[in-house]
């Protein structure tokens, strides 16, 4: 990772001065991994909506080298309504400061959607995770979701939103929507929909155990025999 | 010849795996000459194949971890051992076999069949890496051996320690040990060292001698550039993690280049892929080849929770804090090899053989040589000795040598050339010979201390002509016993000898013994407890428990439960089996007494050497028990403080005897350590002190021996009555009886009443009437217990020299079980009582830790002898070279003064104007003897000496050779002035620059002293306190204003000084006269502070030790006295507490329920006392308590401190 | 001048006992030299023989039971504070010393209708506050305090009488001073009057300059000034109600009573309070409830803190009618510190707006930031805590985890066994090369399970585990 100075941040919009700045479109977040960034053109929408769709809360893999990073700086990294226990020491083992993780837990389905849209525009958290319809209901409706995307613009703060992958025919008003499900060397990854851009195109992201530095760099195709799992290619 | 794969019970025996003692010591790499297996050049081949299959390939050691389908795995290795036989994780299908390195479809050199593959273990840390290894070195290699390891290394940080105890099991079961060390780089990485052969192990010797010589006792610093070039026979394992370091590898490759391996420890932490990888890796890197190494910390995985604790306590973090500082699993123990197998890739573990097959050195390949620097060139040790015996022998008997002592001196001289002894004796005298030169009184004891060639060369002052040849043999030439000396040194110049024998062998050569600190009950309690996190109150009450347990080996739950604990408590229960097993584990290195270990060659070859606590000292990382096993011989170098007394009570008789004869009326009578500056003929000496005196034995009958060397305490001093000592021989008797062994064996009081003709003396057979008639039919020396074995029972002369080691070391290890049967059965069959059997094994158990030798007994009997005759004739000289000799003795320098006091010698107090700094002799000390029949009646009423036996006992011995004690004219007696060492406070510089200074006229004022003798406001202070200004300044008070107004600069001593206003200040009272004595002296030389309170005391109808005396045997009395002296003795049943009045003492005997119902006043009471019956017989009177007061409140500010033993 | 002294002996051990009664034996201990020994015991403890002075294993022999306190002279003080503000209705002017309290009447006894009266007060109050003194009254602060100690009751007011009731006492209750203690000692100058008759300048050299001086304090010769007490850091009152509230909003107006005051308080101080610990006191003694009231920035703005207030209590749920309303602000800050803080280079998110909206709707234990433990055992090596506060990382949390899932079961869910392998949707397929963990048996919580990474049918990477005691497979983790 290289070095950042503070001007660069500050220059970049990256540190949070308060003031609750409009964003420049088209900014984008890396994220870590080389096939991935490439998939989604530079890396996740930033201070947008975006939407993971699997069958079960996958894609929490791809999210962690973003959250490493962001986490080394002074805002929030807000989960709300996680389905399990964010694992603290394996979070910690991957590069990510537990400190600055804020969990929003026990809460109602509406109670989730009311937290996220305080945490994306208050300007004091950087990333949101969010499991809308965890605790049953029928998760976000097309408006309330863009309520969030309005929010994630106001606070400069990327939302991440993992839906069933039911939801896939519902409406959004999210900046990038994909489809992620289990793969024998990782998660694939399709394009469902990106806003100003093309939908289609897939790619398998190699999140492995702890191979992440490793796999780092390297093509989805030319992942061969460096990458765990080898052996079932 | 067994194939490779070998059974498991084969395999230890394997004979490939040679036992290192079997090959010829062979220095340097020579694989061609080792086992068949080495030239097998096939195996080679296989063994490089194997290697690049390792280390080009890393992916597919990785690749393999991830099985793509259970039944491919299936296929491709042979089927797993059915569930019921094999170790647990490999009870399932699943969990695959990786028993491959990777998908390679060739056939593999090393297929592994349904049995395991041989392995050894090379990176094993036992309890002798201090709070980390949590097993026993033997229990690993008992393990090791059960699990049909073909080798077990054992690599214990730094340190060797444990070496020997592993290879005395490892030779007795027959497992291939090899010796090594793990170290820790300060800029590299950690490392583990195994001894290739004899020169490798030198190497790691000197290594770890280095890196502990360098650093601070307990701590090691070792750096890269230590090794490089220093291991050329050493083989080095670099322990590779998941991030293991490139540039580490580098290194080995670059300096160890073939002996140099990568060690995989797979450990089942979530990290072993990555370090088999990062293995792979490094090995493609640097061409070094990799080995299965454990990590192991314990024989087996349930001293998990130990090895928890050890972390605890090595961390002083209690165990639920630990966190990640305590170790994940319980994996780094020695595991069955199908764990293994399923873990490791076979190749690893058959490398782990393939480096141990390497390491061919053994212990028993250790020569050690006596050093030989004394002899002069040109003569053989032998002929020397034989030169220095006749030397001596012409000395201690100028007018001829008996001929039974010169046949004598031939036939030892003969088996000391026989066994190759010479040079032994040697280095003992040569030690004997410096102190002599410098004036060091010294006396050997031990067996072959003992002897007529002892004695000649004047090693010891025991006359074998006196002794009645009672040694027969003073080295056993069947046994194969190293001889024993151990030399006694005066305890304050003791340092001097050890320094020169550092001198005269270098610190490579020479080095002390380590004594290794185990946990006791008590220490483990402590430190199990912190750990666990228990509260400070509840530790420090289960440790006053733990005296109760103290005896047995195991803390049980009805031991909680009778100390007050619940025993279900589940930390409770936790804290019992850990302390269970934690006892007897070793604790640190600490330095042995005084056992020098000197090699003709270099030690630290032999075994590292390391600093010990002490500056200047250096000991060896193995105690005597190593030493012993390995035939390594050690000189004792020890102190006794009685050494010094007697030789400064001899100094002062012959000072003041010369000063008298040269009649030099005023001045010192301490004449510096240079008594024979007189003139041989006048001068004493202990060799020629009076023998066997019978004033001096009627003094020591009743029990008047207060001060004299070991028959001082409480319980010699009540047998001697009953004893009564005539001769010399009794003396070494009552020397050994009075201890635990004897007591606990029960032989004393069989003794007593045989020697007093109450019992029959009978003997079961006349070979055991040789062996006990001198001691009447009781055992009491070790050696007898031992003589009785072998001709009672049986025993060879090699059994029973290994039943008397074990006898040192039941308490602490166990295992003389076996030989209770054998000494049982071997008796019963020779026709002896079942009865007479058990007590002589009772005897035995008894003996433990405290067997005391005739040999020791009769060395230290010459010295209560010769304290005894100090004692009787030279008081005043006897009680000043005691106080001088402090700290030492049973008695402190009150009751010293107060005993010569009573026999009338003179003393007087410590003041500038006369005192040197150590206690002196002065003439003028008429003294008429003051309450010698009150004394008399207050110990009990001894009678005068009854003369008439001792004497005839002792006319069979040659007349006295040196002055009669009428010579000394006991009708002007010398009186004693107390130094002004007695002064607390007082520095020793500025005593000797009064003493220097003070000329003829003494100091006139206060004002004069401090600038004469250059006094700083501490010394002022403390001679105020003292009461040691007297003639300068008045009373304390006036004294202590004088001082405190003196300035400390001289310059500034000004005149206006003079006209001080000094103001009336009221003189101190009585009471606090004596208090201020005991707090500035620690005696008093006025009134006895009950003598003060006397009359309160009677109003309270408390009787003095006088009033006792007085009354009838039988009789209830109530009494009072400052408590002097608790002790509980061995067994605890009975506390004896000693009381003191102005009158004398009085013996307590309180039973343990009645301590028990009144602890609090017997340990809080300074002023004690009681109601209680008196018992009296023999001349020893007791009072037996039946209950107890606290009286202190009438001391108000009179504290008198007391010594308490508890 | 007139100075009270109130001397409490007990002091060590009452700031124990005053907290809960404390029926069997009890001992407060201290160190000396290195050992520990008693320093004051209950009287339940004197009846076993513990006296003070003794050391405390020989004092655990006497009674095994006893219960050990280590002195905390940090309470001490603190109690002393309290005290002294208590008895800041007494005099403005106020001192302390170990144990000890000063206090200037001469200039308020006459609020109290005179020394009886304002003595009688004293003595009244301290009762129910629950500390025993012992008292004297004299011109000089020294004086005073040593009178209370030395002579209990003792009340002088003019110099002839102090010379007189101080003459006797031991030089040694006047300073434990180490040349003076000497002197004593060896001068065999006992009392203060013994020293009171040396030649001035004589005794100056020999004692050093101080114990002259200090007589010279003693008898009022000199001045003698003393640091004074000031008003705590920190705020607490309670507020008993005249009748009982079973209506949270009713709670308003009392509260509104201690805000007022404490911005006054706050005031006075120059501070902002950002933290208000609420606790409300029930009838029949059952368990107070408390909660805290976060504000965004430290203010001392009654009507603000009271909008706040409203919105959190609104959620409240009374268990029982309440009788009283306390409030405690233990740290208020000065606005400059706050200020400064926020330059500070490393803040942390602590952004408290968000959390203060976040947490007064939906509750704090729904809102809350996460810690690492140091232990193996997956259960326990995290925490739910305060937003913010997971900063610190335990030593080698790095290396544990690496291998292990981003997610975790909050409790491990069976799994059935499936031919010797756990099934979940299907036989699932292990990773060789488990992670063992073992360890708890410290606590009673020990597990000795064997983790392994293992696919599904379903392409999913789970963290399960074989319970190696009981032979079950659990799963324990999601790698999603």
């Amino acid at each position: 990772m290289q070095v950042i100075s503070l001007d660069d941040l500050k220059r970049n919009g990256d540190l949070w001065q308060g003031r609750r700045a409009v964003v420049p479109a088209g900014r984008v977040l890396s994220s870590g991994w080389p096939v991935l960034d490439e998939l989604l053109a530079g890396g996740w929408p930033r201070a947008a909506l975006s939407e993971l769709l699997s069958d079960s809360h996958q894609g929490l893999s791809l999210l962690l080298p973003l959250i490493a990073r962001l986490s080394a700086e002074a805002r929030w990294i807000t989960w709300v309504a996680p389905p399990h226990v964010p694992y603290a020491p394996a979070l910690a083992a991957r590069g990510v400061r537990v400190g600055r993780l804020l969990l929003i837990r026990e809460v109602s389905d509406e109670q989730a959607l009311w937290a996220a849209e305080q945490v994306l525009k208050s300007g004091a958290s950087s990333l949101l995770l969010a499991w809308p319809g965890e605790a049953g209901g029928k998760g976000p409706q097309t408006a309330q979701l863009r309520r969030l995307q309005l929010a994630a613009e106001q606070g400069d703060c990327s939302a991440l939103l993992f839906r069933p992958l039911r939801t896939a025919g519902q409406g959004s008003s999210a900046a990038l929507r994909l489809r992620v499900r289990p793969a024998p060397l990782g998660l694939e990854v399709e394009v469902l929909k990106r806003r100003g851009g093309w939908a289609g195109g897939s790619c398998i992201v190699p999140v492995g155990t702890g191979l992440r530095a490793e796999g780092r760099g390297r093509r989805a195709e030319d992942r061969g025999a460096r990458s765990e799992g080898g052996a079932d290619a | 010849m067994s194939s490779p794969s070998a059974t498991v019970g084969e395999q230890t025996t394997h004979p490939l795996v040679p036992r290192p003692s079997a090959l010829v010591p062979d220095p340097g790499p020579r694989p061609a000459a080792r086992g068949p297996y080495q030239g097998d050049a096939e195996c080679a081949e296989k063994r490089r194949g194997r290697r690049e299959n390792l280390c080009k390939r890393p992916s597919e050691t990785l690749r393999s971890l991830c099985f793509s389908a259970p039944s491919a795995s299936q296929k491709k290795h042979p089927p797993a051992p059915s569930p019921t036989t094999v170790g647990e994780q490999t009870t399932h299908p699943l969990v695959p076999r990786p028993s491959a390195l990777g998908p390679d479809p060739g056939p593999r050199p090393l297929a592994r069949g349904p049995r395991s593959s041989a392995y050894a273990e090379l990176h094993c840390l036992s309890n002798y890496t201090f709070l980390r290894g949590a097993s026993h070195p033997e229990e690993l290699v008992e393990r090791a051996h059960a699990l049909g390891y073909a080798a077990l290394a054992i690599t214990d940080e730094c340190s060797v320690s444990g070496v020997v105890r592993a290879h005395q099991k490892a030779k007795a079961i027959g497992l291939a040990l090899i010796v090594g060390s793990e170290v820790c780089l300060d800029d590299g990485p950690r490392l583990v060292l195994l001894a290739a052969n004899r020169a490798g192990y030198g190497q790691l010797c000197r290594l770890i001698t280095h890196a502990r010589r360098h650093a601070d006792k307990g701590s090691y610093r070792l750096q890269r550039r230590d090794l490089e070039g220093a291991l050329a026979d050493c083989l080095v394992l670099l322990p590779v993690g998941p991030d293991g370091d490139a540039a580490d590898a580098d290194w080995l490759a670059a300096h160890f280049a073939g002996r140099a391996w990568l060690a995989v420890e797979l450990l089942r932490d979530g990290r072993d892929a990555a370090c088999l990888q990062r293995a792979g890796r490094l090995a493609a890197r640097t061409g070094l080849r990799c080995v299965a190494t454990g990590d192991v910390h314990m024989h087996v995985r349930g001293r998990r929770a130990l090895q928890d604790l050890l972390s605890a306590i090595r961390l002083n973090t209690p165990v639920a804090e630990l966190g990640h500082a305590r170790l994940s699993n319980g994996e780094r123990h020695l595991r069955p090899r199908d764990d293994l197998a399923a873990l490791y890739p076979a190749a690893l573990l058959a490398e782990s053989v393939r480096v141990a097959r390497r390491c061919s050195f053994s212990l028993d390949e250790l020569r050690y040589q006596y050093p030989d620097d004394v002899t002069p060139a040109g003569l053989t040790p032998q002929a020397w000795l034989r030169r220095l015996t006749a030397q001596g022998m012409a000395r201690r008997w100028p007018d001829g040598c008996p001929d039974k002592v010169r046949a004598q001196v031939e036939h030892e001289l003969a088996l000391i050339a026989e066994l190759d002894y010479a040079a032994y004796f040697l280095t003992v005298w040569d030690m004997v010979r410096f102190a002599r030169e410098r004036d060091i009184l010294c006396q050997g004891r031990g067996s072959a201390a003992n002897s007529a060639v002892c004695y000649c060369l004047g090693i010891t002052e025991v006359d074998p002509s006196r002794m009645n040849l009672l040694f027969e043999r003073f080295i056993s030439r069947e046994r194969n016993e190293p001889p024993d000396i151990d030399v006694d040194f005066e305890h304050q110049r003791r340092e001097e000898v050890i320094q020169y024998v550092y001198r005269k062998y270098g610190r490579e050569r020479a080095a002390l013994a380590a004594t290794v600190i185990t946990y006791r009950t008590r220490s483990a309690v402590r430190d199990v407890g912190k750990a666990l996190g228990l509260g400070l109150e509840q530790i420090e009450a289960l440790v006053a428990a733990v005296a109760a347990w103290r005896r047995y080996r195991e803390i049980t739950p009805q031991h909680l439960a009778e100390a007050g604990f619940d025993p279900h408590n589940p930390t409770l229960r936790r804290l019992r089996v850990l302390v269970n097993t934690l006892r007897g584990f070793p604790r640190h290195l600490s330095q042995h007494v005084g056992g020098f270990v000197i090699a003709a060659g270099r030690l630290d070859e032999l075994v590292p050497i390391e600093n010990a606590s002490m500056p200047e000292r250096t000991v060896i990382q193995w105690e005597k028990d190593d030493l012993e096993a390995l035939g390594l011989l050690k000189v004792d170098v020890l102190a006794l403080g009685m050494l010094s007394a007697i030789r400064r009570a001899l100094a002062l008789v012959n000072g003041f005897q010369g000063r008298g004869r040269r009649a030099q009326g005023k001045g010192n009578g301490y004449l510096g350590p240079r008594p024979l500056a007189l003139g041989p003929e006048q001068a004493l000496t202990l060799a020629n002190i009076p023998p066997e005196d019978p004033e001096v034995y009627a003094m020591i009958q009743q029990a008047d021996t207060i001060g004299v060397f070991q028959i001082e305490s409480r319980a010699q001093m009540s047998m001697l009555p009953r004893l009564r000592p005539e001769c010399f021989y009794d003396l070494v008797i009552e020397v050994a009886i009075v201890r635990p062994g004897p007591i606990q064996g029960d032989m004393v009081h069989p003794y007593l009443r045989r020697r007093q003709g109450k019992e029959a003396v009978d003997y079961p057979s006349e070979e055991v009437r040789g062996v006990l008639e001198r001691t009447l039919g009781v055992p009491i020396f070790q050696e007898q217990v031992i003589k009785l074995a072998m001709v009672a029972a049986g025993f060879t002369p090699g059994e029973a020299d290994q039943l008397r080691r074990a006898m040192a070391a039941w308490k602490r290890r166990g295992g003389l079980e076996p030989y209770e049967k054998k000494l049982m059965d071997g008796m019963q069959a020779r026709g002896y009582q079942r009865e007479f059997a058990e007590r002589v094994y009772r005897q035995i158990l008894g003996f433990g830790d405290y067997g005391f030798p005739e040999s020791h007994s009769a060395s230290f009997a010459l010295l209560v002898y010769v304290s005894a005759w100090l004692k009787h004739y030279h008081p005043a000289a006897f009680c000043a070279a005691l106080i001088n000799s402090q700290p030492m003795g049973f008695y402190a320098p009150a009751q010293l003064v107060r005993d010569a006091r009573e026999h009338g010698v003179a003393v007087r107090p410590a003041d500038v104007n006369h005192s040197d700094w150590d206690c002196t002799l002065e003439g003028g000390g008429q003294r008429a003897k003051k309450g010698g029949g009150q004394r008399a009646k207050g110990r009990g009423g001894r009678a005068a000496g009854q003369g008439p036996r001792a004497g005839e006992r002792g006319a069979q011995f040659s007349a006295p050779l040196g002055p009669r004690p009428s010579a000394l004219g006991p009708e002007n007696p010398p009186a004693m002035r107390l130094g002004l060492c007695m002064i607390r406070g007082l520095s020793e510089s500025a005593a000797s620059r009064i003493a220097t200074v003070r000329g003829a006229g003494g100091f006139s004022t206060v004002q004069d002293l401090a600038c004469r003798a250059q006094l700083n406001r501490a010394d002022l202070k403390a001679l105020a306190a003292a009461d040691a200004l007297r003639e300068l300044a008045g009373h304390r008070h006036l004294a202590a204003w004088d001082v405190a107004g003196v300035e400390e600069a001289p310059a500034l001593a000004r005149l206006d000084r003079f006209s001080e206003r000094r103001p009336r200040l009221r003189a101190p009272t009585a009471g606090q006269t004596v208090l201020a004595d005991y707090a500035q002296l620690g005696l008093t030389l006025h009134e006895h502070p009950l003598a003060l309170i006397r009359a309160r005391l009677r109003e309270r109808e408390l009787l003095s030790s006088a009033e006792v005396a007085a009354r009838a045997p039988g009789e209830i009395v109530r009494a009072a006295g400052i408590v002097l002296i608790r002790q509980r003795p061995g067994n605890g049943r009975a506390i004896f507490v000693t009381l003191e009045d102005e009158y004398g003492g009085l013996n307590l005997l309180i039973w343990a329920d009645l301590a028990e119902r009144q602890r609090r006043v017997l340990l809080g009471a300074q002023l004690l006392g009681v109601v209680a019956e008196i018992q009296r017989s023999e001349g020893v009177q007791h009072l037996l308590c039946r209950r107890l007061e606290d009286h202190s409140d009438l001391l108000d500010g009179l504290n008198v401190e007391s010594r308490d033993f508890h | 001048m007139l100075w009270l002294a109130l001397y409490f002996p007990q002091l060590p051990l009452e700031v124990f006992t005053r907290v809960r009664q404390q029926a069997g034996a009890l001992v407060v201990v201290e160190s000396q030299a290195g050992r520990e020994q008693v320093s004051r015991c209950n009287s339940a403890a004197q009846a076993y023989g513990v006296r003070p002075g003794l050391a405390l294993p020989a004092a655990l022999t006497l009674c095994a039971d006893l219960v050990v306190q280590r002195r905390d002279p940090g309470r001490e003080r603190q109690a002393l504070d309290e005290l002294a503000a208590w008895a800041y209705q007494f005099s403005a002017r106020i001192a302390f010393e170990p144990s000890l309290l000063l206090l200037e009447v001469g200039a308020s006894r006459r609020l109290f209708g005179g020394l009886p009266g304002l003595l009688q007060r004293v003595q009244h109050e301290l009762q129910q506050v629950g500390y025993s003194a012992r008292h004297a009254l004299a011109p000089t602060p020294t004086a005073a305090g040593l009178l209370a100690r030395s002579r209990p009751g003792c009340e002088v007011s003019d110099a002839q009488a102090l010379r007189s009731a101080v003459a006797p006492l031991p030089l040694a209750s006047l300073t434990r001073e180490r040349a003076v203690r000497e002197l004593v000692r060896h001068v065999g100058l006992h009392t203060i009057g013994d020293v009171l008759g040396l030649p001035r300048v004589e005794l100056a050299r020999r004692s050093g300059p101080a114990l002259p001086a200090l007589l010279d304090r003693l008898l009022g010769h000199a001045a003698d000034p003393r640091d004074e007490w000031s008003p705590p850091r920190h705020f607490a009152q309670t507020v008993e109600l005249l009748g009982e509230i079973g209506q949270s909003t009713a709670l308003v107006f009392p509260a509104r009573r201690l805000m007022v005051a404490l911005c006054g308080f706050l005031r006075g101080l120059g501070g902002g309070a950002q933290r208000l610990q609420w606790t409300l006191q029930h009838r029949d003694g059952r368990p107070p409830t408390a909660f805290d009231q976060g504000l965004l920035d430290p203010s001392r703005d009654a009507d603000h803190m009271l909008e706040v207030f409203r919105e959190r209590i609104e959620r409240l749920v009374l268990p029982a009618p309440v009788v009283a309303i306390g409030l405690r602000v233990d740290d208020w800050q000065a606005f400059a510190e706050h200020s400064l803080a926020l330059l500070d280079d490393n803040p942390g998110p602590r952004d408290h707006a968000l959390l203060e909206r976040l947490s007064n709707r939906l509750g704090e234990q729904r809102v809350r930031g996460l810690r690492c433990l140091p232990d193996h055992r997956p259960e326990r090596a995290w925490q739910l805590c305060r937003p913010g506060d997971g900063d610190a990382l335990p030593d080698g949390a790095h290396r544990q985890g690496l291998s292990q899932p981003p997610w975790l079961l909050a409790s491990p869910r069976p799994l059935r066994d499936c031919g010797g392998v756990p099934d979940y949707g299907g036989a699932l397929r292990l990773e060789n090369l488990p992670e063992r963990i073992e360890a708890g048996w410290w606590d009673g919580g020990d597990i000795t399970r064997d983790y392994f990474i293992a696919h599904s049918p379903a392409g999913e990477r789970l963290w399960v585990f074989r319970d190696r005691r009981g032979g079950g497979w659990y799963l324990h983790g999601l790698f999603v």
